[in-house]
């Protein structure tokens, strides 16, 4: 379905969509205030910026020196060319533990390589114990927000939601009230869980850690108490130096939700006694999209919502009408670089405002990025057939002057003068939310001489 | 999976982008007058409570007047002369005995000024969990501490990457939270419901 087609469905629910867009565009003010807030923060994005592109220059390097370090250190390393080999390791390490009960802390990664359902398949119990992330998960559904994953559920339906899976009370919608019932239910998971799964926001090289953020704690508890710890990260994720986590921390929770810092931002360098540690170093795709010198900077991404937030297509389509597990301005991109024909609608949920650019934390040039890649779109010959065919209509038209001429004679006289329902019939597709504009009774040549004449010529 | 990985490391070889130079972390990032009660505005600000107190003895007595303190049962402290332990860590055999830690009174190394976090180590926690597992959370340090930014912190903690075995580490910034229920700020999400830190001697 395209993204226009799933959006027609969001934006039908008036009152929801407004509400949609002011609940993100919240966070977007929030995380305003926290750039602000920083004298430096633009010398910060500009650093973060080079650090990523110098780490793309020898991507190669760094992951070979972080797989010595992290084997060092007491981590085991796997290597995954796309999802199902991932999935495969992951299995394969828990049927090696026997284990039956996973819990996992988010991660956009798992999610891309669908590997809560294929762990389900094979017997596995995996609990997501983000709460947002267990709401969408509760509810059969995939997170509409890379950091917000519940950002479209409204506090009644999660009321209902616990009321017949937690058993709390019917109608209750107090948020501390639900939180708390979320808590014990997850603590006790937590508790009994044989492995812990989490995703990955930094890598270092240079020391073989991974750093992973949350304000739950959950990754904590996640790999605190169960014998093994899957990490699994793309990889794009390495970053040279530990002190580069200094610019990075500074600019994710900032740009992410406005706050100084996630509450918990955990530094893991091997596994703790008597535990195993594994990370899952993922390509999927990642690596093909290193050979497009426009696209290559969208692996710069640290995954902070920041350009969800801000686009004004994204709040009032919602995440779900991206299809994708990671939609908005940035998903738009890596989404259609990846699989063109599938994501083909993706470029064009975008007026081209350029805010996605502004506000992100490493500078990806996500308008530009998108505007080049509705051109490859457009020479992969993907676009639907009207927009085909209206685009030659047009071509043709614009490549004769005269013909040119007549046909703007005609629609200002049309539109003048046709009756509306001729002018609004089906073939107009933009007229069907607007009216069109009030037709100039010259055209741009008559207006331009007539300026230029001088007084007294006739 | 060798063939895995000589396949991923192959691709990226051949697509590296042109060379482009590490930027310098040298900049001259903004420092506080006072980084003290920058840093105790900022602990308040992510939802928890400081304290200055001149010793540990002071910080033991103030913990006692806490009523939530001395009336809960079970409480564990790893900080020399502050607070009391109900049980010993050292002696549960699972992590897992501590879900009903009410109280844990922990060292903290070093507080952010810019952020209000506090780094921790598990180095003298034979259970790890004890930071995440326990209903409230005392994090103790010295006054002294406090550094302006994470660049200073990482700074400080080059060491930390260049030991053979680093410690698991973690920046604590206020209590457990979450706001994933329509952006309602609720404390307490999985991990501790509160976090006092006390601050120790003169800054």
């Amino acid at each position: 379905m395209s993204h226009a087609a799933a959006a027609a469905e969001f934006i039908a629910d008036e009152e929801r969509t407004r509400w949609h867009d002011q609940a993100v565009w919240y966070v977007r003010q929030k995380r305003d205030r926290a750039a602000k807030s920083l004298p430096e923060w633009e010398t910060l994005r500009e650093t973060a910026s080079q650090i990523k592109q110098h780490t793309l220059s020898k991507l190669d390097e760094y992951l070979e020196e972080f797989e010595r370090n992290a084997t060092r250190q007491g981590a085991e390393v796997h290597w995954a060319r796309d999802a199902d080999e991932h999935n495969a390791i992951v299995l394969k390490l828990l049927e090696q533990k026997g284990t039956k009960r996973v819990v996992k802390s988010k991660s956009m990664l798992t999610e891309e390589c669908g590997l809560n359902p294929f762990l389900e398949k094979a017997g596995i119990e995996v609990i997501d114990t983000d709460l947002g992330e267990r709401i969408v998960q509760l509810r059969n559904e995939h997170p509409s927000h890379i950091v917000l994953p519940a950002i479209h559920v409204k506090k009644q339906e999660v009321g209902e939601l616990f009321h017949e899976k937690l058993g709390t009370k019917r109608g209750a919608t107090e948020a501390d009230y639900l939180t708390e019932a979320a808590r014990h239910h997850l603590r006790e998971k937590l508790l009994a869980a044989g492995a812990g799964l989490t995703g990955v926001n930094f890598a270092i090289a240079e020391t073989g850690g991974i750093v992973v953020c949350t304000n739950e704690g959950n990754a904590d508890l996640g790999t605190a108490l169960p014998p093994v710890h899957i990490a699994s990260m793309g990889i794009e994720k390495v970053i040279p130096r530990l002190e580069h986590l200094g610019v990075f921390l500074r600019l994710l929770a900032r740009s992410a939700t406005g706050q100084p810092i996630t509450s918990y931002s955990s530094h893991f360098h091997g596994p703790r006694e008597g535990q195993e540690m594994h990370v899952i170093l993922v390509d999927n795709g990642r690596s093909q999209q290193m050979t497009e010198d426009d696209l290559r900077q969208s692996l710069n991404c640290i995954r902070c919502g920041a350009c969800l937030n801000t686009c004004p297509v994204y709040r009032r389509s919602g995440g779900h009408s991206y299809h994708a597990t990671v939609p908005g301005p940035i998903g738009s991109v890596i989404n259609p670089a990846r699989d063109p024909a599938r994501h083909k609608s993706l470029p064009f949920a975008c007026s081209l405002c350029g805010s996605c650019s502004d506000v992100c934390p490493v500078k990806i040039p996500l308008h530009h990025q998108l505007l080049s890649l509705r051109g490859k779109i457009v020479d992969r010959k993907l676009l639907p057939a009207s927009k085909r065919w209206s685009m030659k209509l047009a071509a043709m038209v614009l490549k004769r002057s005269w013909l040119y001429r007549i046909l703007g004679f005609g629609a200002r006289c049309s539109l003048r003068w046709l009756p509306r329902f001729l002018l609004y019939n089906p073939l107009n597709g933009w007229g069907r939310q607007r009216d069109l504009p009030e037709p100039a009774t010259k055209s741009f040549r008559q207006a331009f001489r007539d300026r230029n004449r001088k007084p007294g010529d006739k | 999976m060798s063939d895995s990985r000589q396949q991923i490391l192959e691709t990226v070889r051949a697509n590296r982008s042109t060379p482009s130079e590490m930027p310098s972390l040298d900049q001259s990032w903004t420092c506080y007058d006072d980084p003290l009660s920058q840093f105790r505005t900022m602990v308040k600000a992510v939802g928890g409570q400081t304290e200055v107190l001149c010793d540990a003895v002071a910080a033991s007595e103030w913990l006692a007047s806490q009523q939530a303190y001395s009336e809960s049962r079970q409480r564990v402290s790893l900080v020399e002369e502050v607070g009391t332990s109900d049980l010993s860590l050292d002696d549960l055999a699972r992590p897992h005995d501590l879900a009903s830690l009410e109280w844990a009174v922990l060292p903290g190394e070093f507080g952010v000024a810019e952020n209000g976090a506090i780094w921790i180590t598990d180095r003298s926690a034979r259970h790890r969990a004890v930071y995440f597992l326990c209903e409230n959370l005392v994090l103790v340090l010295p006054a002294s501490e406090v550094v302006h930014h994470l660049h200073e912190a990482y700074e400080r903690l080059g060491k930390f990457a260049a030991s053979e075995e680093a410690p698991f580490g973690a920046f604590v910034s206020g209590p457990s939270k979450t706001a994933d229920i329509e952006q309602s700020l609720v404390i307490g999400a999985q991990g501790p419901r509160s976090l006092v830190v006390l601050l120790i001697g003169q800054p």
